[in-house]
């Protein structure tokens, strides 16, 4: 028998291999934490899979095999905030897994994709403990025991700071002048750049094709730049953008999930630029600090549709 | 020699070709002959001999002039003729004498008929096995201007082609401006993989001895299925079919290397089809060769004669990616066996959902969406797979090689052809029948609408004829007279 050499299982493993540069990235500036949300997310990712299993009856040992839950498990804990309490990424995962997953019928049945239904979920409800993002990890002062145990002694104001996007945002809407922060000064654009480098690595890996990151990324930078150009003092920098908040991690790790995905390569860079206008409209506009999630669970509700209007002839 | 554009798709694959092996090997006479009636398409030819009937080798026992001939491998008695599961076999019980037809001059092309092509029993001996003279005959009527002498042979492992042209270039060729004279193509172009440089020095050097005019050899870069028609149409002439169209819709006729090389056997002398080369291999093999196969050899005499080691094997007809497997070794060499493979049994892969991964559209020759495809006929959505365009999937298998949820999706798009099919049939007699009962209703009712017209007329006729009129004037007239007399007697009185 002839048969490619990649199976879905390999494709997983590549994925998150491509994740280690942006989780070395955040562990670097945000502190163990990351590590702790990236555990707890993965263990309750994987305990949901053989629950549902279990009740489906079907042997968790495929289930387990085709890695796509520790996929969504990584990349779900990689997008909550680091010194948030222990029970939140236990929530968002079993949400994500149970609800926007396996209810639909498990691997490639879901509509939605389940790491982003997981975080619109807790976000939604849980405004205040999904915004506990330190400046960086030095300027909180805590320890792995106090994360784990003490949080509700600490006073999350004195510790929690408002990244750069919260503080456009707010700046924005009092009126003031934006934040004047250099981009490199900013952990998230550090982090943006890990992203860019898995993000490279999939695309040369031919996991990912380019259409969706590209359509996602011009059609971001582009409304970026027109509001820019019209009013530089109210809107940031298209840079600003590109390299805040969930950008790069979106483009390169969320929006392309397959699954959730349409099919055919124009209605990919469709897909993609529709994805980056919302999360520009939602960031700037919106009440939510970013539009990431949103935006990708919007478009994936229209994904079907869009396979329905580009159909053959790839 | 350059190479040509290529087509979308496709996969590279490794060729594994088994080895060309001068002289060529011959399966030892065999004591007895299943020869097949049917076409791989399902064309039925009509036995002509009966049980207990001495024939030569060669001679027409079934089919000819309208339907594909098919000849006696060697000469014997006929021992039966038989019916199993739909197809129908002469067996032939080996004499051992060998006894041959006799030998006639060449015919040239301009004495030709299609009827003849068909009575020396060609079919397309790459693997479709439809009729060459049905072909053919299309061709005449498409007037080609180039024909393609198709030596591709992109499924690895087969090499019945390249031991061809290694043992007989010089009646390929032959063969080759044969035909392209009787198609009235300007060009003949004989095409190899770029993998094979021998073959192409062998045909060189034929062509070198020969000079025939209008006729070249190029080749095409190795990626499967270069040697699928619309594909190599496409690598050749740089332009792509539209979905749908056949090569000779752009001009091309694409003929098989073996089918041409019958063809020319059959011209120089009368040498009808009656074997073929067959590459037989696979890892239970243990001396994987292409061998010379009379047509209806069985199949387990292949096996014999390649030293296949007993113990779990897999029997398949054809290379490793558009194979079928066979039950067992009970079958025969037909003319479109180009390959056996005897594979040690492996575990069946694993197979996983569809993560959608596009994978399958990018290796899509026929720049089709089989992950869509895939959906559509999961959900028994016939209509919605031919919005996808499942008829022109042509089953290459590219998509299954690249899946990597290991889904067998040519098996299921197959699957779903023969649904397709079967469901327009059934459409379009249905569309038949109604479109009869409402001829029949609309005629029933001009005639019972002239039925009427007759009664009503001829009601009103009873009415009004002249011959009446007159009667019943000339009885009011009598009438009248009569009152007038009785008037006149009741005046006289």
């Amino acid at each position: 028998m002839i048969k490619a050499t990649r199976n879905t299982a390999s494709v997983m493993n590549t994925v998150v291999l491509a994740t280690i540069p942006a989780t070395l990235c955040l562990v670097w500036f945000y502190g163990p934490g990351v590590l702790l949300n990236l555990l707890l997310c993965i263990f309750t990712a994987l305990a949901c899979e053989a629950g549902v299993s279990v009740l489906r009856q079907r042997p968790f040992k495929h289930t387990w095999a085709d890695r796509s839950a520790l996929v969504a498990a990584i990349l779900l804990a990689l997008s909550l905030p680091p010194i948030t309490p222990l029970w939140l990424p236990i929530c968002a995962t079993a949400f994500a897994i149970v609800i926007g997953k396996q209810l639909y019928g498990g691997l490639g049945q879901n509509p939605f994709n389940p790491a982003m239904v997981g975080y619109a979920a807790a976000l939604i409800a849980f405004p205040r403990e999904m915004s506990l993002w330190p400046q960086t990890w030095g300027s909180t002062g805590l320890s792995i025991s106090e994360l784990s145990g003490g949080y509700s002694n600490l006073a999350w104001d004195a510790i929690s700071s408002a990244t750069l996007l919260d503080a456009s945002n707010t700046a924005l809407r009092a009126g003031h002048a934006l934040p004047s922060i250099e981009l490199w000064q900013q952990p998230a654009s550090w982090v943006a750049l890990c992203w860019i480098i898995g993000g490279c690595w999939l695309l040369y890996r031919q996991i990912i094709s380019w259409h969706i990151p590209a359509g996602l990324l011009v059609s971001f930078a582009l409304l970026a730049s027109v509001f820019y150009l019209v009013d530089p003092s109210r809107y940031s920098s298209p840079l600003t953008h590109l390299f805040s908040g969930a950008c790069m991690m979106a483009a390169f790790f969320i929006a392309t999930d397959p699954v959730s995905a349409p099919a055919h390569r124009h209605a990919r860079l469709l897909y993609g630029a529709c994805i980056g206008l919302l999360i520009y409209v939602i960031r700037t506009w919106g009440s939510f600090p970013d539009g990431v999630a949103f935006a990708v669970l919007l478009m994936n509700l229209a994904a079907p549709a869009l396979d329905h209007l580009w159909r053959g002839r790839v | 020699m350059k190479n040509t554009s290529v087509f979308h798709g496709g996969v590279k694959l490794q060729p594994q070709k088994v080895p060309v092996s001068l002289p060529t090997a011959r399966l030892a006479e065999q004591p007895r002959y299943d020869v097949p009636l049917t076409t791989r398409g399902g064309h039925y030819s009509e036995p002509h001999t009966e049980v207990g009937a001495y024939v030569l080798g060669g001679q027409l026992i079934a089919g000819g002039r309208s339907k594909v001939g098919v000849h006696a491998p060697t000469s014997g008695t006929v021992e039966s003729i038989h019916t199993d599961e739909g197809d129908t076999r002469i067996v032939i019980r080996a004499d051992g004498l060998q006894q041959h037809i006799a030998k006639r001059s060449a015919i040239a092309c301009e004495e030709a008929t299609l009827d003849m092509l068909r009575e020396a029993g060609l079919t397309g001996m790459g693997g479709a096995g439809f009729p060459t003279a049905d072909k053919l005959q299309a061709a005449l009527n498409g007037a080609p201007k180039l024909l393609i002498v198709n030596a591709v042979e992109c499924e690895p492992m087969i090499s019945c082609d390249a031991q061809l042209i290694a043992e007989d270039a010089k009646t390929l060729l032959y063969g080759a401006d044969w035909l392209r004279r009787f198609v009235g193509a300007e060009l003949c172009k004989i095409v190899v993989e770029d993998h094979n440089p021998a073959s192409v020095e062998y045909l060189k050097a034929a062509q070198h001895e020969m000079t025939y005019s209008g006729l070249s050899i190029s080749s095409v870069p190795t990626r499967y299925p270069a040697g699928s028609e619309r594909q190599l149409v496409h690598a050749i002439t740089g332009k792509e079919l539209v979905a749908g169209a056949r090569p000779l819709d752009n001009g091309v006729l694409v003929q098989n290397t073996a089918t041409v090389h019958a063809l020319a056997r059959w011209v120089q002398d009368g040498t009808p089809l009656t074997e073929r080369l067959v590459t037989v291999t696979g890892d239970a093999c243990s001396q994987p060769q292409t061998l010379w196969c009379p047509i209806g050899a069985p199949l387990s005499a292949l096996l014999e004669h390649t030293g296949v080691s007993v113990g779990t094997t897999e029997l398949f007809q054809g290379g490793p990616v558009m194979g079928i497997a066979l039950k067992d070794s009970s079958g025969a060499v037909a003319k479109h066996t180009q390959c056996l493979r005897i594979e040690h049994q492996s575990a069946p892969l694993n197979t996983l959902a569809c993560i959608r991964c596009g994978l399958c559209s990018d290796a899509c020759p026929e720049h089709l969406l089989p992950q869509q495809l895939h959906w559509q006929l999961l959900g028994d959505n016939l209509p919605g797979a031919q919005a996808e365009r499942l008829p022109h999937c042509i089953l290459c298998g590219c998509c299954d090689l690249v899946c990597p949820s290991n889904i067998p999706l040519s098996q299921q798009f197959a699957e779903g052809k023969a649904a397709l099919r079967l469901r327009q049939h059934t459409e379009q007699r249905a569309a038949k029948a109604k479109r009869r009962v409402d001829a029949r209703n609309v005629r029933m009712e001009i005639l019972a609408k002239e039925k009427q017209e007759r009664l009503a007329k001829r009601k009103a006729g009873t009415k009004k004829t002249d011959k009446q009129k007159a009667v019943a004037e000339a009885m009011a007239r009598s009438r009248a007279k009569k009152e007038a007399s009785d008037k006149a007697n009741k005046e006289n009185d």
